[in-house]
C-alpha cells in the first residue's frame, strides 16, 4: 500500500465517520464556553471549516492525527492573543494549524505537542507580534534547527 | 480459546519445502487493525503528540500486522471455542507475547551456540554472528518495529530468507547457523582451513558459504572413492568428474549426489533428517555448477585442480 492511500484509508478511519466528526465538532464549540471571556466564539460553520481545513493540512503535511487532534489545544492556548480579534480568528487558528504541522516535521517529531504550542505561542506574542508569516518563516525555524543539530 | 502450540519451530518438511503457509489473516479486515494501531501510537509518542509522520503510521500498522501473522503461523489453530476467530486485538496480544518468547529462546539458544562455533576467520562469518547477533538482541523492538530484523545478515546461509523479516528472519537464520556449524564441526578444523585455501586464498574476505564448500568437496570425494578428508583434486580427477556429469543428465547428477549425501547424513551425523533436508538444498546448486563447469570444460579450475596438481 502506498503512503497515500495509507494515509487515506487512515484518514477515513479516523475522521469520516459521523459519530466521530460530530464529536469533534462539538469539542470545538465546546471551546466557545472559555473563549467567549476573550469575544471570540466559533459558529458550526466556522468548526466545520477548521475540521475539514485540518484534514488538509494534514494531508498537505503527510501527517496522520489519532484522536481528538491539536485544535482544541491551540484554540485554548491562543484565545488570550492580543493580535486575534473575531474578525480574523477562524484564519489565524487555520494557519497555526498549518504551522504546527509542519513544524512537528520539521523538528523530526522530536518535540512534543505542548512545547511546540507554549513555543508558537511566545514567538507569535513576542518578536512575531502576531505576523504568522514571521513565525513560519523565521522565528520557528530557529528551533528547528536546534533540534536538527541535536542541541535540543 | 483454544490454541494447539506446534512442538518445533522448524521442521525437515519445511526446510525441504520451504513453504509458508498463511493461516487466517485473511479473516480480518484492515479496519481491525486501526483501534490497535491507534493505542500504539499513543504509546510510541507517550500520548505527547496527536498526530505522526504517515511513515511512523505505516511502520505502526506494519508491526501489528506482523504480531498477528505471526501468532496465527505459529498457532495452527487460532480460534474461540464457538468456531469464530479471535478479536483482533486479542491476536495482536497473543502474537506480541509469542514473539517476546521466541526472542528470549532464540538468545539463549544464540548463547549456546557460541562456545562451539567456528568462524574459520571469514570476516562476513564473524560481523554477523559475533558481532551482529548481539546487536540484534539488543535493539529489537518487539513493540514498535518486530518487522526490522536490523541486521543486514551478510554472511551467505544455504537457503537464501526470501520474504522473512523480524524475528522469523533471524530464527530462520540461527537455525541454518546451527545446521551448517553441526555439519562442519565434524570435520577437523585444519581441514576445513585447507578445502576453504584452495578454493580461493582470500577466503576471509569474501561472502562465500564455508559448509557448501566443504559439503561440495566432501561429496566429490565421495564420488570419486576418494578418502573424505582428501583436500585436493588431481586433473585425472576433474576429467573423471567432468565425464561423469556428461554423460549424467542434471536430474541422474543430482541423485547421485542426494544419494551421496545420504550416506554422508548417516554414517556422519546419526541420520540427522534435519540436516539432510537443509543440506539438500544444495544440491541442485552444486549440479548446476559442476554441469557448467563441464561443459566449459574448466572443471580443473572449478576445483582448483591446476594448484599442485
Amino acid at each position: 500500500m502506498k503512503d497515500e492511500e495509507l494515509m487515506q484509508f487512515l484518514t477515513l478511519q479516523q475522521g469520516n465517520q459521523e459519530v466521530v466528526l460530530q464529536k469533534q465538532k462539538e469539542n470545538l464549540m465546546n471551546c466557545n464556553t472559555y473563549t467567549t471571556k476573550f469575544g471570540l466564539r466559533l459558529s458550526e460553520q466556522e468548526a466545520q471549516e477548521l475540521l475539514v481545513e485540518r484534514k488538509e493540512s494534514l494531508k498537505r503535511e503527510g501527517r496522520i492525527e489519532f484522536g481528538e487532534g491539536i485544535l482544541t489545544k491551540l484554540i485554548y492556548a491562543f484565545c488570550d492573543s492580543a493580535y486575534i480579534y473575531q474578525d480574523n480568528y477562524v484564519d489565524t487558528i487555520e494557519r497555526l494549524q498549518e504551522i504546527f504541522y509542519l513544524y512537528k516535521n520539521e523538528c523530526l517529531d522530536e518535540i512534543t505537542d505542548d512545547e511546540l504550542i507554549a513555543y508558537m505561542k511566545e514567538r507569535f506574542e513576542g518578536i512575531c507580534q502576531g505576523d504568522l508569516e514571521y513565525l513560519e518563516d523565521t522565528a520557528l525555524e530557529s528551533i528547528a534547527r536546534k533540534i536538527r543539530r541535536g542541541d535540543w | 480459546m483454544k490454541v494447539e502450540k506446534k512442538t518445533n519451530e522448524w521442521n525437515a518438511a519445511e526446510w525441504k519445502t520451504g513453504e509458508r503457509k498463511d493461516h487466517g489473516m485473511e479473516d480480518y479486515a484492515m479496519e481491525e487493525f486501526v483501534p490497535i494501531v491507534s493505542k500504539l501510537v499513543e504509546r510510541y509518542t507517550s500520548k505527547e503528540s496527536s498526530s505522526v509522520s504517515v511513515a511512523v503510521a505505516r511502520q505502526l500498522m506494519e508491526a501489528v500486522v506482523y504480531c498477528i501473522h505471526y501468532g496465527l503461523r505459529k498457532s495452527s489453530k487460532y480460534q474461540l471455542d464457538s468456531g469464530e476467530k479471535i478479536p483482533a486485538q486479542t491476536a495482536y496480544e497473543l502474537g506480541y507475547q509469542r514473539i517476546m518468547e521466541r526472542t528470549k529462546q532464540l538468545n539463549d539458544l544464540y548463547t549456546s551456540m557460541l562456545p562451539t562455533f567456528s568462524a574459520y576467520d571469514n570476516r562476513a562469518y564473524i560481523d554477523t554472528i559475533m558481532k551482529g547477533m548481539p546487536a540484534f538482541f539488543l535493539h529489537y523492538d518487539v513493540q514498535f518495529a518486530p518487522q526490522d530484523q536490523i541486521l543486514t545478515l551478510d554472511y551467505p546461509i544455504l537457503r537464501p530468507l526470501g520474504q522473512e523479516e523480524g524475528i522469523e528472519a533471524i530464527d530462520r537464520y540461527l537455525q541454518a547457523t546451527i545446521l551448517e556449524q553441526t555439519f562442519l564441526r565434524v570435520y577437523p578444523e585444519e581441514y576445513v582451513r585447507a578445502v576453504l585455501e584452495q578454493y580461493h586464498e582470500d577466503h576471509k574476505e569474501l561472502l562465500i558459504n564455508i559448509s557448501s564448500i566443504v559439503l561440495q568437496n566432501s561429496l566429490l570425494s565421495m564420488w570419486l572413492r576418494k578418502p573424505l578428508l582428501s583436500r585436493e583434486f588431481s586433473l585425472k580427477d576433474c576429467d573423471w568428474i567432468t565425464d561423469q556429469v556428461l554423460m549424467h543428465s542434471s536430474v541422474e547428477t543430482e541423485q547421485i549426489l542426494e544419494r551421496l549425501l545420504q550416506i554422508l547424513i548417516k554414517r556422519g551425523y546419526e541420520d540427522n533428517q534435519e540436516l539432510y533436508a537443509y543440506l539438500s538444498y544444495e544440491i541442485h546448486e552444486l549440479t548446476i555448477r559442476l554441469r557448467n563447469a563441464a561443459e566449459h570444460e574448466n572443471m580443473a579450475l572449478f576445483l582448483g585442480c591446476m594448484r599442485g596438481s
